[in-house]
């Protein structure tokens, strides 16, 4: 009884990693697949919800984060997405926190006081940076979004 | 100056505006120092007039000393996003030295350090509130936390020593010390006042609409699925 569990247990085990390696030998799609994996992914949470951004492989590119209020007014935050890393470019807030925090990028966010976030108290822009794995770990870890 | 006049609501009235305008200098001289670009992270100076007013006056004082320098700091060098944290975490700070303080034989110092990381707790709990991204606000709590230790210490420090000179001294506020009905019912009144005006001004808590649109060349990917 137990022998055959353990033979089930081996090839419920087996199966995925003999699946795997069958696929071992890249083809033409698996390596685009693999391409469009960005080095690092930006966490943009704002009081709408939260959102993926991935840096760009190469070039610069500006995200406008425009909140209107009901009144008209609006507060803009531009967040700039390099290769290496994001960065809070402007920001119509009053103490200009965001913008003096300079840089996270894959190399200095443990450095940071601030680890990989960059915070926008007055206008609520929560900007995080993740490596692929750890978005891997995160999703696989809870089923829930961060 | 006799005791008479001394417990007057005239001497009162005068300690209470006087530290209260110590606060207020304070916090202008520290608005003036290089900010490390960290929210949160600040010497805290006026907390020690705060240590002051819990050991030297009464409970009511020190959250009517509280709220006003939040208020009144915060519309003359800050803004609406400062006064909503610098009250959750005075109000917070506060709660936390006013308990310490009924330990028997605790120095000020450590009052002050609890107080110094409870008004840290107070920040963060209320910018979970607001940025809705409890995971990453919680890994940066243990840092904060160590800097209002550290801060809360300093802060202590001097005023255990302004505590020591002032012991011998004529100015001694004791004397002022009363309680009153009155001071209470103020102190209820203007620190419900701070809370309500600061969370009026916060558009994303008073209820307002906020339209939030984010311009990506690509369509944005909703973080409730992973990215690739």
């Amino acid at each position: 009884m137990f022998r055959r569990f353990l033979s089930l247990f081996a090839c419920l085990l087996l199966f995925p990693m003999a699946g795997m390696a069958q696929d071992a030998p890249a083809t033409a799609t698996d390596l685009a697949e693999e391409a469009h994996i960005a080095p690092a992914y930006v966490l943009l949470t704002l009081q709408s919800g939260s959102y993926w951004l991935a840096l760009p492989d190469e070039g610069e590119v500006d995200i406008p984060i425009r909140q209107t209020r009901d009144d008209g007014s609006e507060e803009i935050n531009t967040l700039r997405l390099t290769p290496k890393g994001v960065y809070m470019l402007s920001a119509t807030c009053e103490n200009q926190d965001c913008v003096e925090q300079g840089m996270v990028s894959i190399e200095n966010r443990t450095d940071r006081i601030l680890g990989n976030m960059i915070l926008c108290l007055p206008n609520a822009v929560a900007v995080e940076l993740f490596t692929p794995e750890e978005i891997r770990a995160m999703y696989a870890s809870r089923e829930a979004q961060p | 100056m006799n005791r008479t006049q001394a417990s007057s609501t005239a001497a009162r009235i005068t300690v209470s505006s006087m530290l209260l305008a110590v606060m207020l200098v304070l916090g202008y001289i520290e608005s003036m120092l290089p900010s490390p670009g960290v929210p949160g992270i600040k010497l805290g100076l006026s907390n020690s007039v705060l240590i002051f007013a819990v050991y030297m006056l009464d409970i009511p004082t020190a959250f009517i000393l509280m709220s006003l320098k939040v208020l009144l700091s915060g519309m003359m060098f800050g803004g609406v996003t400062t006064i909503i944290y610098a009250f959750s975490g005075g109000l917070v700070s506060l709660t936390a030295m006013v308990l310490l303080r009924r330990i028997p034989r605790l120095s000020p110092v450590i009052v002050s350090m609890g107080g110094g990381m409870f008004h840290n707790i107070g920040q963060v709990a209320m910018a979970i509130l607001i940025l809705h991204t409890p995971s990453a606000m919680l890994g940066y709590l243990g840092i904060l936390m160590l800097a209002g230790l550290l801060s809360g210490f300093l802060t202590g420090l001097i005023a255990r020593q302004v505590m020591k000179h002032l012991r011998a001294s004529a100015l001694h506020p004791r004397a002022v010390r009363r309680r009153g009905t009155l001071v209470t019912v103020l102190a209820v009144l203007v620190t419900a006042g701070t809370l309500l005006f600061a969370w009026h001004s916060m558009p994303h808590l008073s209820g307002n609409r906020v339209t939030i649109e984010v311009m990506d060349t690509a369509p944005l990917q909703d973080a409730s699925a992973p990215p690739f």
